[in-house]
């Protein structure tokens, strides 16, 4: 029998599973659907692309084949689409049910903090899965219906590899908004990480200085790309997966240790003075 | 609400040695910013009785109740529920507390049945449904509407019914009738006596003076984080300030009310016609004194606990105490 705070916590996350699922489905659907007709033309540009083009969107590119085709055209940005649905899961898991007041009502039942914490951070990973699932149909059902040889085991890959990035998002975002106290204040933050990793991930073809500081880039730890069209790069994949439980414990030792309702524990400077309330006194 | 079996109560029957429900013990309080929202409180709290635990805003009631469930981690100092330190074993503590806070949330999306269902879960269905289902008859509860449309009156008879729900040792309610028109709060006074009269702890924050009298054995009251005094109810209602508005057909000599009992005049005005007296105690003196004279009309007033604490320590409420944390 499931536990009555997953199942509640999984409940609050299905609106945003099915929206983000089925949007981001719907749109592999009709990415995969479209190749019998333009990859012929695919050809003919990557023919004609320029060098630097071709090094800024990765030196493995073959779409004369499905997975270098769904590589550009989706997993190439992937990571920095579904991890907006990790980010908003993961803020208002336990900072959510902190801010709207909630949680003074269950942290007074006979259960610990840290099965609290458990149960959220495991909705979240089944959110998470259970969004890429809704997704992989999209991708696999126009499969069915069209005349194309494709790798089903890297595209497998290049899905089942997002499961660890999504979480790690999910569950940094989470502990940030924890420390902060606020969910805006950390999505935001966490939001930004990624865009720049992605655009200096994608420089670094271009450029080898920037190339040098890949190890800093959080998008580099999503390894699909590499699963569809070359070989994964073991070190960024067990580092990723390694920062999930890792991730996850600090999250779970912050939220027993803190004082509930409470602001972030992070007292961050005021960057411009506070509004003077002198009408009013 | 559909019968589901009643499971095998396993609350801890473990008590304090001294009969103590909840012990105190120079329990402080300090929030980031030094903000002091509790100073070294002392206080012990008997088992099986309604407890008052009364002050102005800001005064650090809040604060120590959510000291009690954990919410928040003392600075120094430690409390204990039924002899068991709070911040060593929560979760057993808990299972033997009721708590409605006194900012009620609910889930806005969940009706009040899956509320209680809910909650219910997290007890492990320690539950008689029997007994809710007589709780929530008697309050009115609407169990079917979601939350967010139920009024802040309807969501915090719910609350109510969560916190009695699994019929606690300790029930902590903060402002419970906070919101309830006359008939629900007659209602809810009516619940909490029978509960305190089966042996549970009411532990009661409120501002409502009459409803302290009404229910409470015993008092403590608290100012600026401090406890500034633990009393019988009694003797707490024999020094409550009752405001008398007397009207008469002629104005009465200005010593009339002079030398009676706790009677003091505060203000005369229509030609000495009308006149206003602040009595401590009790109103007789000042009764027999106005029966010499033609009283056209009487309005007495009881002051709200504010007024009764100023009138106590006669000092105003500081600029200090803002929000109730």
């Amino acid at each position: 029998m499931l536990d009555p705070l997953f199942k509640k916590s999984l409940t609050d996350l299905r609106g945003q599973v099915l929206g983000w699922g089925i949007g981001i489905g719907f749109m592999l659907a009709l990415t995969v659907a479209l190749y019998p007709s333009i990859s012929v033309a695919y050809a003919d540009v990557m023919d004609q692309m320029p060098e630097g083009l071709m090094a800024f969107l990765g030196d493995d590119i073959s779409l004369d084949r499905l997975e270098g085709y769904i590589s550009v055209e989706f997993f190439s940005y992937a990571p920095v689409i579904v991890a907006i649905f990790a980010i908003l899961a993961g803020t208002s898991s336990l900072t959510g049910e902190v801010t709207e007041g909630t949680m003074d009502l269950l942290l007074a039942q006979p259960l610990s903090r840290v099965r609290a914490a458990t149960m959220k951070l495991a909705a979240l990973v089944a959110a998470n899965v259970a969004m890429l699932a809704i997704m992989a149909v999209g991708l696999w059902v126009p499969l069915a219906f069209i005349d194309v040889d494709a790798a089903h085991l890297r595209i497998v890959h290049a899905f089942v590899l997002l499961i660890p990035f999504m979480v790690a998002v999910a569950f940094a975002s989470s502990l940030l908004a924890q420390l902060l106290g606020s969910r805006m204040f950390a999505g935001t933050m966490v939001a930004v990480v990624l865009v720049a990793s992605y655009i200096l991930e994608a420089l670094g073809n271009l450029n080898s200085t920037i190339g040098a500081g890949r190890p800093l880039y959080v998008t580099a730890y999503y390894q699909g790309r590499q699963a569809l069209v070359s070989e994964i790069e073991w070190s960024y994949l067990v580092t990723l997966v390694l920062a999930v439980p890792v991730l996850a414990a600090i999250t779970v030792v912050v939220f027993d240790r803190r004082d509930v309702g409470a602001n972030g524990l992070v007292r961050l400077p005021r960057l411009w003075p506070k509004r003077s309330t002198s009408a009013l006194s | 609400m559909s019968q589901i079996p009643v499971a095998a109560a396993a609350v801890n029957e473990q008590t304090s040695a001294n009969g103590a429900a909840i012990e105190f013990v120079g329990l402080t309080k300090r929030y980031t910013g030094d903000h002091l929202a509790l100073d070294s409180l002392t206080l012990s709290v008997p088992q099986s009785s309604v407890f008052g635990y009364l002050g102005p805003n800001g005064a650090g009631k809040t604060t120590t109740i959510r000291l009690m469930l954990d919410l928040l981690r003392p600075t120094s100092g430690s409390v204990s529920v039924f002899g068991v330190d709070c911040n060593a074993d929560g979760p057993a503590i808990r299972g033997r507390i009721g708590y409605l806070p006194g900012d009620l949330n609910l889930y806005p999306s969940f009706t009040g049945e899956s509320m209680l269902r809910f909650f219910g879960a997290l007890r492990e269905n320690h539950i008689r449904w029997d007994y809710v289902r007589d709780l929530c008859g008697r309050l009115d509860i609407e169990l079917d509407r979601p939350t967010r449309e139920l009024s802040h009156g309807n969501k915090q008879k719910v609350g109510i019914v969560l916190a009695l729900m699994a019929e606690p040792d300790l029930i902590i309610l903060d402002e419970p009738t906070n919101g309830l028109d006359p008939l629900a709060q007659h209602h809810v006074m009516e619940i909490l006596r029978e509960v305190s009269a089966r042996g549970s702890t009411v532990f009661f924050s409120s501002h409502n003076l009459s409803e302290v009298e009404g229910i409470c054995d015993q008092v403590a009251i608290i100012r600026r984080g401090r406890l500034v005094a633990v009393e019988r109810v009694e003797e707490l209602t024999s020094r409550t300030i009752t405001r008398v508005r007397m009207t008469f057909a002629a104005a009465p000599a200005a010593d009339a009310f002079a030398g009676v009992g706790e009677a003091r005049e505060i203000r005369r005005s229509d030609g000495g016609r009308l006149i206003e007296l602040e009595i401590a105690g009790e109103v007789d003196g000042a009764i027999k004194a106005a029966a010499r004279h033609h009283m056209v009309s009487i309005e007495t007033e009881r002051p709200s606990l504010e007024d009764t604490f100023l009138a106590m320590y006669e000092e105003g409420p500081s600029a200090e105490e803002g929000e109730d944390a």
